[in-house]
């Protein structure tokens, strides 16, 4: 074993590109003893280190399971291309980046499911490993399982699992560990394990479910095989207050994406808008106290020396006490020169205050969401905000001092039209034109800049547009250009959008079903990973590989499902009901709002109800 | 004011991180270990730390320097203990000493480094002759190669000591403010591949007299 970790530093890392992401050694950095240790996971984010070590998920887990005297878990990231070539030149498997161990050597592998994008990258890492890369192949060997945001629509990549996990890990990960040391112990056979593992709340076992389909091509079932629950739940912690979450961070060595420390405030966010699959399935929302956060900064500033603070969550301007936090994090720690910072903000000038209170040093960009352009167009989304919204936010933002401001739209929504097109660009100038007002009342010579960031909508599984056709790649391209045509008219205004090709194989596999996984496989045999980067990213061999397997992704992204078609997720579910989903759908076709049910009365998605869980607000703040 | 000079030791992959991944490292050590350091006055203050040159990427090294500027008096012991709790893996203290009032800083002080370099067995005489002839000629022309662009630089001036034992190059090469002459570039220039090199250290880092800063 101590062969492999001296081959990786004398063969690999002084050959390759910036050597010290795949060093590991970070401050904080867990390495149990091996032969001591009863059960050892590898947990392998399918993205580079610098990408990888951003992921808050894996920094939880990593201390979770680390915390538990008979496991270990050790990190790995998918190698740059360079680094890749060398280790298939040497023959050198991955390896893992705590110990240098091969990944093969673990007994449960676990992978994020972060966006599907990186599912390529999921293959690659396996083969890298030299683990067989379909679940019905390997007999021994590690257990390959998943998690993550994509653990509710896992079919595309279900031929490459044994099992995944739905919701949060914190409890249900050492349970599904504890249960596989057993079976270990006992000397059961994989496939016995399965059996047993679909009992415990929160595991999904793909191959214990049988899907059949239509002469159409659509599902016609969708089959529980040996006792497996017809539905799965996602698991949830109802007190985050009591959540295990690390005392000491990995503090990396070398630039990571998101360098600081994040304190993660709340989770969930009921907001509700229609679009978005982080607000369904991550309900409700269940804040962490001041107190507790404070505990939490003081041990994690202690121990990594950070220099900087970022306040995580899907909407941190809605923690009921976040004027309380910040307040509080800024008299404690600004003395020592220690930052603060959001995310993201919320468009209205309550937010905007808060990014002014933050504020450290030099002003430069602020960036707001409006997502649509018209107001037909956000009711139809539910994000209740309102052309005030946007223009007071901006005003203010102008008025403190901010020179550039960013607004991220989509297209390609639902019901969109011209005028929802043209919405974009009117909001847009008018912002400009405030701010210029602005400029010239206080005299202010900075040029300003508004940029616009356009995205082609993708619908997701587990929101109100699960059910809607994605708009075609023409049509995309054809709305991506109007807005490039109008935007030209305006000086200072810059326009830029995303490769609608991505958006589109997003759709299709984010709707997809599991027979996507031999055109995953295909794609991967053609060359195909890192599809997240544009410049890895092969849209013609995605196409071909589709076409080799005898399907489209028009199939899977364009197509309009019925009320009653079975969606490929059908059988896993976040607490969140099909029922109030359609409600939802049709509500937004109507262009008819729902409140967000922290501050009105429950709206009926049922996740409280199903999961005996509520929503969990520790300020009064409202 | 007090300023202090460090020297630490870095061993291990932890030396595969580059120059500049290591400053920043240290910014997080030192707050870490709640040192009190002067900061920069005015728009985008920084902390006084003066390191010596870059070690290039791989290569390990017994002594590494930094002057740190203190905003208060500390004991050398204190300093020392409580940076000491707050080092990575692979990098440890070797010697910390205040600096005396007049005293060169460290970044004008360093002229050159020793370097122990270990390669794969190759045939003692020739290696031997090798070296004579490279040390014989008058200019020996090296292309640097950096994002900044490609030039062509003549090493020879910047090759102090060149020596073979069988095993193992010792090398003293330029480094610092006026230069930096790389054991990877010496090897080179012997017709050595850099898949032939086992380990690179660096022993010492000197003033122009030889002695240590
Ligand atoms: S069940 Fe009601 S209260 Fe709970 S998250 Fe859903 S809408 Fe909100």
């Amino acid at each position: 074993m101590v062969v492999l970790r001296e081959r990786i530093t004398r063969e690999l890392l002084p050959f390759v590109t910036r050597p010290g992401q795949y060093i590991g050694g970070e401050y904080n950095q867990i390495v149990k003893d091996w032969d001591s240790t009863q059960l050892k996971m590898a947990f392998l984010f399918p993205d580079t280190y610098e990408i990888g070590m951003s992921f808050v998920g894996m920094r939880i887990l990593y201390h979770v399971v680390n915390a538990q005297p008979d496991f270990l878990l050790e990190r790995s990231f998918a190698p740059l291309v360079d680094m890749e070539a060398r280790m298939r030149e040497k023959g050198i498997p991955l390896f893992t980046w705590e110990s240098g161990r091969a990944v093969k050597d673990f007994d449960v592998v676990g992978f994020t499911l972060q966006y599907e994008m990186s599912y390529s990258n999921i293959l690659n890492m396996l083969d890298l490993a030299g683990i067989p890369l379909l679940a019905k192949d390997r007999v021994s060997g590690p257990l390959v399982v998943a998690g993550g945001p994509g653990a509710f629509n896992p079919e595309p990549v279900a031929d490459f699992f044994d099992l995944f996990m739905l919701g949060e890990g914190e409890e249900l990960l050492p349970e599904l560990l504890a249960a596989y040391e057993k079976s270990k112990q006992a000397g059961e056979s994989k496939h016995d394990f399965l059996v047993k593992a679909a009992q415990i709340p929160g595991v999904y076992v793909p191959s214990l479910y049988q899907v059949t389909y239509g002469e159409d091509g659509v599902i016609k079932e969708i089959l529980p095989l040996e006792n497996g629950p017809a539905v799965v739940y996602k698991r949830v912690l109802p007190d985050m207050d009591l959540a295990m979450y690390p005392d000491k961070e990995l503090v990396p060595l070398t630039q990571v994406v998101h360098d600081r420390l994040v304190l993660e405030v709340m989770r969930g966010c009921t907001r509700g808008c229609r679009f978005c699959q982080a607000g369904i399935i991550y309900r409700p929302v269940r804040e962490k106290s001041v107190d507790k956060l404070i505990q939490q900064a003081d041990a994690l500033l202690e121990s990594s020396g950070y220099e900087e603070m970022g306040l995580m969550s899907l909407s941190t301007a809605d923690y009921s006490c976040v004027n309380e936090l910040i307040s509080e994090l800024l008299d404690r720690y600004s003395e020592e020169g220690v930052g603060v910072s959001l995310p993201s903000l919320r468009v209205d000038a309550f937010s905007v205050d808060l990014a002014e209170k933050v504020q450290k040093v030099r002003k430069s960009g602020l960036t707001f969401a409006p997502e649509a352009g018209t107001q037909r167009m956000r009711n139809v989304i539910n994000k209740g905000v309102t052309e005030e919204h946007v223009l007071t936010a901006t005003k203010a933002a102008f008025s403190q001092g901010w020179s550039q401001i960013k607004l991220y739209f989509m297209i390609g929504l639902p019901t969109e039209t011209k005028e929802d097109l043209d919405g974009i660009i009117d909001l847009a100038v008018k912002v400009l034109q405030n701010g210029k007002e602005i400029a010239r009342e206080k005299g202010i010579r900075k040029p300003l800049k508004v940029s616009v960031s356009v995205s082609s909508f993708v619908p997701k599984s587990h929101t109100p547009f699960q059910w809607f056709g994605q708009n075609t790649l023409a049509e995309l391209k054809e709305k991506q250009h109007y807005l490039k045509e109008q935007a030209k008219q305006y000086k200072n205004l810059s326009l830029n959008y995303h490769q609608s090709e991505v958006s589109f194989l997003e759709a299709a596999f984010s709707r997809g079903d599991r027979r996507l996984g031999q055109v995953l496989l295909k794609a991967w045999e053609m060359g195909c990973k890192f599809d997240g980067w544009t410049e890895h990213f092969k849209y013609q061999t995605w196409i071909d590989a589709f076409a080799a397997c005898g399907y489209t992704p028009e199939f899977f992204a364009y197509r309009e499902m019925d009320k009653d078609e079975v969606l490929p997720w059908q059988h896993l579910s976040c607490g969140v009901s099909q029922k109030w989903l359609w409600h939802e759908w049709q509500k937004a076709l109507a262009e008819d709002l729902t409140a967000d049910c922290r501050h009105n009365p429950c709206s009926g998605c049922g996740v409280c109800q199903k999961l005996g869980v509520d929503n969990d607000l520790k300020g009064a703040g409202r | 004011m007090s300023i202090f000079r460090c020297c630490y030791r870095i061993q291990g992959n932890i030396s595969f991180l580059s120059h500049l991944d290591l400053l920043q490292a240290w910014q997080r050590i030192l707050r870490r270990a709640k040192i009190p350091v002067s900061m920069s006055q005015g728009f985008n203050p920084h902390t006084k730390i003066a390191f010596g040159p870059a070690r290039p990427v791989g290569v390990e090294s017994l002594r590494e320097y930094f002057d740190i500027e203190l905003q208060q008096e500390m004991e050398v012991a204190d300093f020392s203990q409580q940076l000491s709790l707050a080092l990575p893996e692979g990098i440890s203290l070797e010697e910390v000493r205040p600096v005396q009032v007049g005293e060169k800083s460290i970044t004008a002080l360093i002229a050159m480094a020793n370097y122990s370099v270990w390669v794969e067995a190759h045939n003692g005489m020739d290696i031997k002759k090798r070296i004579v002839d490279l040390l014989a000629k008058e200019e020996i022309p090296y292309l640097k190669t950096s994002p900044k662009g490609d030039k062509i630089v003549n090493l020879r001036p910047g090759i102090f000591v060149l020596e073979w034992d069988g095993e193992m190059f010792t090398m003293q090469l330029l480094a610092g403010n006026s230069g930096h002459v790389r054991p990877e570039e010496v090897l080179s220039c012997l017709g050595i591949e850099k898949e032939e090199t086992k380990r690179m250290l660096r022993t010492d880092l000197l003033c122009a007299d030889g002695a240590r800063p």
